[in-house]
């Protein structure tokens, strides 16, 4: 019943009615880890694998210094996985971020999503950092894997605002320049920008040794498009406004989404880039999954 | 639309739903509502160029929309269209029709090798296989008293078939506005778009009971279809009618029957063979000629003197038309009739009263040879034993009559003995208004009147020509009072109760019957006293008042007279008691529960189908016997033209149809063609396909979740 409790957090309506962005980390990672512990990926999580002799080079840190009082000899813990992952989470904050045709923004939903990735991988040991950007790095803050680093983390996730404009394809590549050492890329985006270009950013990590993963954020009315009547819909970035019925153009608008997707999907697969689309109302649980797996290739 | 009808107008009011769809719209105009959005390069891609045939797509669903549920309502009014290229084949709407069969006797004629009665039966079928799936039929008869063999509508075809072909006619006669009548009134509870009345008959005038402005109310929404299965025959002759007659002078042979015996048909009659039977025994013959539409009267005898009442048939040769050939009779009274006269005495010193005059008329020899014995007694001699035997007393002038003797007087009246009373100078009109007259006739007694035969006279003028004692004079009754003058008679007032059978002019009745029995009782508004009449002198005494003696005598006893086909007796019987059995002419048994009235038991035989001799016995003793024949009238001839009955039926939709025409063709013309509310349901629902394609892009749900499938997995 616990677990069942702690798993209602990866509902994403649900968890954007708590207040702080640690808490709802905290929340959502435990549903998410109760739930693993019934599946296939128990055992993941970093613990004690075995000792071994304490050679010279070793951190001091790990010495079992309980053994050495019972043997007398220095041996050093050694984990099942040690940690040397750099994650950098490139969360997209541009103006199309803050749609809502519900309670939570594609941007709200992204920064949750950030937040329970960052208290996964610092959980594991990982270093993460974040990056935000709108036509342009708004925030970067280096990985780090303290515990403490966790906090910065998610404070600066809790201020990001949706931007006055987009442009995805040129964000990326100015990030693609900064960020020096590889190490993995997660980009929670809309990806709100011509395909060309945000996979031309995308493939820019790649060519600098960087493993990617999109989580593609789409509100479900984006999908449906599900209006009636007339209406006269106002582009957030624009201001522009088209007057419509939205029966007669539904059909087709649907169509150019399915093909914009599948673009994505495809381009992504080409580029040996994981992509993960995702809507404001999927469980969080999905999508960390499609991070473990990731990070389960990673070795 | 001509031909076009509405069966449910109740439900054309739901055309008023057509305008939902344009209230709907109105009510839902409201201005665009502004949503922001993030993808307007997609809505640009996928706004329509030709906003023109989008608004023509939107007029054309509203139309839609609007006709769906107009033919909705209009299909629920159940519209239908008639006509007769729509009426024929399948899809016509569906039909109750009500079969009327004429069954009357006439229908019995043969015309060419079959009788009417069996076309009318072939006509019938053919009526019935115009008839299809989900049609119903009734079957009702056309005699009088219209008899119902199927009542209810029914689908079953089959049975309805089957009860035609096992129909045979009656003896009764015919009744063309109570058939029709019951054939609409219960046609009345159909919904079925058609309502038909078919109705087989030979035409014969006879069926209509009221021929004169009366017409038939059929209706607006019934069709009748006027059947005409045959011509009746051209020749018929037919026994009118049987009467007893009594011969002067001749008293040791049976009772003389007269026949009379008509000629309905075209042509001349001769040598008709009229033959008398009784009790199995030809007992007399004679040959007679008749000229067209002419009637005579054959004398026929009867054998050995009996002592119960005259039963038999008088038979012709048998013609086209058989059942108006036979004549059934049973005469009761006695062969010899008792008649106890009981005089009051003369006004003239000396003279012969009426009693004598009364008497000598009946009985001139003293000798019974009349058949009528006359026992004379004194006024206030009123002999108990002679009362107990009498058949009819006669109260010839009697001043009063003692109570005791009113007793008796009753008494007799009550066993069904006959009355007659003359009314003279001697009466005591207090005596006759205030205790006699009350308790037999619905009569008052207003005093003589008249001044003599110094004043001129009266003579007799008769009202019921009809009436027995008249009608067997054939005629003559009328030219033998003639000469009958009357210087002073008895004033009077007839009540309801009593029946005036003549009278005299100006003055007031000459002769009242008393009504209700069981005894018959006549009242004559003179005596016979020579001061009053000269009637006792004429010729037209002696016949007049012999018929009125027998009419008297056959009040009671076993022969209890003629009744009509489909009409009831209504029995006095002399003796018996508990269950008395009926026999009727097939020898069929039937148990009667007498009921006493006035202490003489009564028995009622209802429905009495066949013509022919019914006996009535208690244990071995016959007790009663009457014959039942059938109405003359049915033997008519007299057709009625189409035009004719067109006049007298008030209904819009009436078709003749003639022995040799097409009933087919003759039906469709009238029946309604197609019944249009399942086509307007298919309309709908067809419009409702339309509609569904029409607005298939304005739901969301299922191709939003094929794409969330293919997408999000």
């Amino acid at each position: 019943m616990a677990t069942d409790d702690t798993r209602r957090f990866l509902d994403p309506g649900v968890i954007s009615r708590l207040s702080t962005m640690e808490l709802k980390a905290r929340l959502v990672v435990e549903g998410f880890i109760a739930g693993l512990h019934r599946g296939p990926y128990r055992g993941f999580s970093v613990e004690f694998a075995e000792h071994r002799a304490y050679m010279p080079g070793d951190p001091m840190k790990h010495v079992d210094w309980k053994v050495y009082a019972k043997s007398d000899r220095f041996f050093v813990k050694q984990f099942e996985e040690e940690t040397n992952l750099r994650a950098y989470i490139v969360l997209d904050a541009s103006a199309s971020m803050g749609y809502a045709s519900g309670d939570i923004s594609k941007l709200e939903y992204g920064s949750m999503l950030a937040a329970s990735l960052m208290y996964l991988m610092l959980k594991q040991q990982d270093s993460v950092g974040l990056l935000a950007f709108d036509t342009q790095i708004r925030k970067f803050i280096p990985p780090r894997s303290t515990r403490s680093h966790l906090h910065l983390l998610l404070k600066e996730l809790g201020r990001q605002q949706a931007g006055a404009r987009t442009d995805v394809g040129v964000a990326l590549h100015q990030l693609a320049e900064r960020i020096q050492r590889r190490g993995l890329i997660i980009l929670i985006s809309d990806l709100q920008d011509d395909p060309e270009r945000v996979i031309s950013g995308l493939r820019h990590f790649r060519h600098r040794k960087h493993e990617v993963l999109v989580f593609h954020i789409l509100d479900p009315s984006e999908v449906a498009f599900p209006f009636e009547g007339e209406v006269v819909l106002r582009d957030l970035e624009t201001r522009e406004e088209i007057h419509t019925e939205p029966w007669r153009v539904r059909d087709r608008y649907q169509g150019a989404m399915r093909e914009w997707l599948l673009e994505y999907r495809n381009r992504c697969r080409e580029s040996a880039i994981d992509y993960v689309p995702a809507e404001t109302r999927t469980p969080f649980d999905a999508l960390l999954f499609g991070y473990l797996q990731k990070r389960k290739r990673l070795g | 639309m001509p031909g076009l009808t509405f069966l449910n107008t109740l439900f054309l009011a739901g055309l008023a739903a057509a305008s939902l769809p344009v209230i709907i719209h109105l009510l839902h105009r409201r201005p665009a509502e502004r949503v922001d959005f993030s993808w307007l390069k997609f809505i640009r891609r996928a706004q329509p160029s030709r906003t023109r045939k989008f608004r023509m797509k939107d007029l054309l669903l509203l139309l839609v929309r609007i006709l769906l549920l107009a033919f909705l309502s209009l299909a629920l009014a159940r519209p239908a269209l008639k006509g007769g290229l729509l009426g024929s084949g399948e899809g016509r709407a569906r039909t109750s029709a009500c079969l009327v069969i004429d069954d009357s006797f006439s229908m019995g004629a043969r015309s060419g090798d079959e009788r009417l009665f069996d076309r009318a039966r072939t006509r019938a079928l053919e009526a019935v296989s115009l008839l299809g799936s989900g049609d119903d039929a009734m079957l009702i008869l056309g005699r009088s008293g219209s008899k119902s063999i199927v009542g209810e509508p029914t689908r079953d075809l089959a049975f309805v078939r089957r009860k035609i072909e096992a129909l045979e006619v009656s003896a009764r006669g015919g009744d063309v506005a109570g058939a029709l009548g019951e054939a609409k009134r219960r046609l009345e509870t159909s919904e079925n778009l058609n309502k038909e009345i078919y109705f087989f008959t030979d035409s014969q005038a006879a069926g209509w009971k009221a021929p004169g402005d009366s017409r038939i109310e059929i209706g607006e929404d019934v069709s009748l279809y006027w059947v005409t299965v045959g011509a009746l025959p051209e020749a018929n002759v037919r026994v009118e009618r049987v009467d007893r007659v009594e011969t002067l002078g001749d008293g040791s042979r049976g009772p003389v029957l007269q026949a009379v015996v008509r000629n309905t048909g075209r042509g001349r009659r001769t040598s008709l063979l009229v033959e008398l039977e009784s009790g199995g025994e030809m007992e007399d013959q004679a040959l007679i000629d008749l000229e067209e539409n002419a009637a005579a009267s054959v004398l026929l005898r009867m054998g050995e003197p009996a002592s119960g009442p005259a039963t038999g048939r008088v038979r012709i040769s048998e013609d086209a038309l058989g059942i108006d050939d036979v004549r059934y009779f049973s005469f009761s009274g006695p062969q010899v009739v008792r008649t106890v006269v009981v005089g009051g005495g003369s006004t003239v010193p000396g003279g012969r009263g009426p009693a004598f005059f009364v008497g000598k008329a009946l009985d001139p020899m003293g000798d019974d040879s009349s058949g009528i014995r006359v026992i004379s007694v004194r006024s206030g001699e009123m002999p108990s034993g002679e009362m107990e035997t009498a058949d009819v007393v006669i109260l010839a002038d009697v001043p009063r009559v003692e109570l005791a003797q009113m007793d008796v007087l009753r008494r007799f009246v009550r066993r069904g003995g006959g009355l007659l009373i003359l009314a003279g100078p001697s009466v005591d009109l207090g005596f006759y208004n205030r205790t006699l007259l009350p308790e037999f006739l619905d009569l008052s007694l207003i005093g003589p009147y008249g001044e003599g035969d110094a004043g001129g006279f009266f003579e007799i003028r008769l009202v019921r020509n009809s009436h027995p004692i008249f009608a067997s004079l054939e005629g003559e009754a009328s030219r033998l009072v003639n000469d009958a003058h009357f210087w002073r008679v008895m004033r009077m007032r007839a009540g309801n109760q009593a029946s005036v059978l003549a009278e005299f002019p100006n003055v007031g009745p000459a002769l009242v019957e008393g009504i209700g029995g069981p005894g018959r009782v006549l009242f004559f508004g003179s005596s016979g006293d020579p001061v009053w009449t000269g009637f006792p002198l004429t010729g037209g005494f002696v016949p007049l008042i012999h018929e009125a003696v027998r009419y008297l005598s056959t009040s009671g006893g076993p022969g209890i007279g003629s009744h009509a086909v489909g009409g009831s007796a209504n029995v006095m019987l002399t003796g018996g008691g508990g269950g008395v059995v009926g026999v009727d002419p097939r020898g069929e048994e039937l148990l009667l529960e007498p009921r006493m009235v006035e202490g003489r038991p009564r028995v009622r035989w209802d429905d009495l189908e066949i013509p022919g001799l019914y006996r009535l016995r208690w244990g071995e003793e016959e007790v009663g016997c009457f014959a039942v024949n059938v109405a003359m009238e049915e033997s008519s001839l007299d057709i009625v033209s189409p035009e004719w009955i067109a006049d007298r039926i008030d209904g819009e939709r009436v078709r003749f149809i003639g022995p040799e025409d097409e009933m087919e063709k003759e039906v469709a013309m009238l029946r309604y063609g197609r019944e249009l509310g399942s086509s307007l349901i298919w309309a709908a629902f067809a419009l409702f396909a339309f509609e569904s394609w029409l607005i298939r892009g304005r739901r969301t749900s299922d191709s939003a979740e094929r794409l969330r499938k293919e997408l999000f997995r």
